[in-house]
């Protein structure tokens, strides 16, 4: 049973009216259950899809495809950065593109000096 | 000074309602993140570095760790519930579900430890080779972030059971909470990244 039954259908918080939903006998925040769904799926099709024969590229794009879907949800939804100031996004948004940016000129550089390096872009040729 | 003088010294006015602690856990959750991100970009390299990788699903338990990361994802649901529970002034809910969410972490953990004897025992040790460093350099680190982790809510969770950390909408909770579904985040990029590609 839920613990906090007491509190109404759709209960306010911090980011506005809430929808509650019942779930295995516990009560829920109704986007809290669609972000389990979501990742619970793609966990399955991330597993499943590395026992198909498909071409690696195009199931490394795909694997790569759905985990940043999964760590989105979870930034987005259960880390509230969808319901916070624009600001705080920017704080954990800006040093993404940073680190890949870290991460090409890295690589170009081993290119150099490890033999056989394929670099990503060169994968999807 | 006033209670609600006091209060709003506590937050930041630039990032609109967040409190100082909150901004605080943020920027340590990205200089974290880049710490991973170096350490992918060095597995990513030394991979690329080298033509006989061996597939990960081929040496690793990729069903046992599914179900070790489903268990985590779970945890994070368990998380934002015991948060839920501590916003409305549930102490008793929300120590409930902090202290479901350590035993998910724990279970991940007796997972990794089990995982580890399983590879050492086949061979797969530290010195054998680039992906076993790598794998073990990536996925120990981030097993040190869950034993932080599980720490960290114990010791919220005693708190939360004794009346503590509700006030100011549970910041406290809210707090720990954003560090343990960052360990979650982490490890879907690890398990993407080591163990399936």
């Amino acid at each position: 049973m839920s613990d906090h039954d007491h509190a109404p259908e759709a209960a306010h918080d911090d980011h506005g009216p809430a929808q509650y939903v019942e779930f295995l006998g516990f009560r829920m925040k109704k986007e809290y259950l669609m972000v389990l769904v979501v990742l619970s799926v793609l966990t399955i099709a991330e597993v499943g899809i590395t026992f198909t024969r498909l071409d690696r590229k195009i199931m490394g794009v795909l694997l790569v495809g759905m985990a940043v879907t999964k760590a989105s949800f979870v930034g987005l939804y259960y880390m509230h950065l969808k319901y916070e100031k624009k600001l705080l996004l920017w704080v954990a948004f800006t040093p993404l593109p940073l680190s890949a940016v870290y991460a090409a000129a890295l690589m170009l550089d081993a290119e150099k000096i490890l033999r056989g390096l394929t670099l990503p872009w060169n994968l999807l040729k | 000074m006033s209670a609600l003088a006091k209060a709003q010294r506590r937050i930041e006015p630039t990032f609109g309602a967040a409190t100082t602690g909150k901004v605080g856990m943020w920027i340590y959750l990205v200089t974290d993140a880049m710490t991973f991100a170096g350490l992918l970009i060095a597995y990513g390299i030394l991979r690329a570095g080298n033509t006989q990788w061996p597939l990960p699903t081929s040496v690793l338990g990729i069903q046992f760790t599914a179900v070790m990361t489903f268990v985590l994802i779970i945890s994070s649901v368990t998380m934002v519930q015991a948060l839920d529970a501590a916003k409305h002034g549930d102490a008793k809910g929300a120590a409930r579900w902090l202290f479901a969410t350590v035993g998910g972490g724990l279970f991940f953990l007796l997972g990794q430890v089990y995982e580890y004897r399983h590879l050492i025992h086949e061979g797969f040790t530290l010195p054998s080779g680039n992906f076993p460093a790598t794998f073990f350099v990536v996925t120990s680190f981030h097993g040190a972030h869950v034993f932080t982790g599980v720490t960290y809510l114990f010791i919220i969770a005693m708190g939360v059971r004794k009346g503590k950390f509700l006030d100011r909408g549970a910041n406290k909770v809210e707090i720990a909470g954003l560090f343990w579904h960052f360990v979650d985040l982490v490890w879907i990029l690890v398990f993407t990244f080591v163990y399936l590609i």
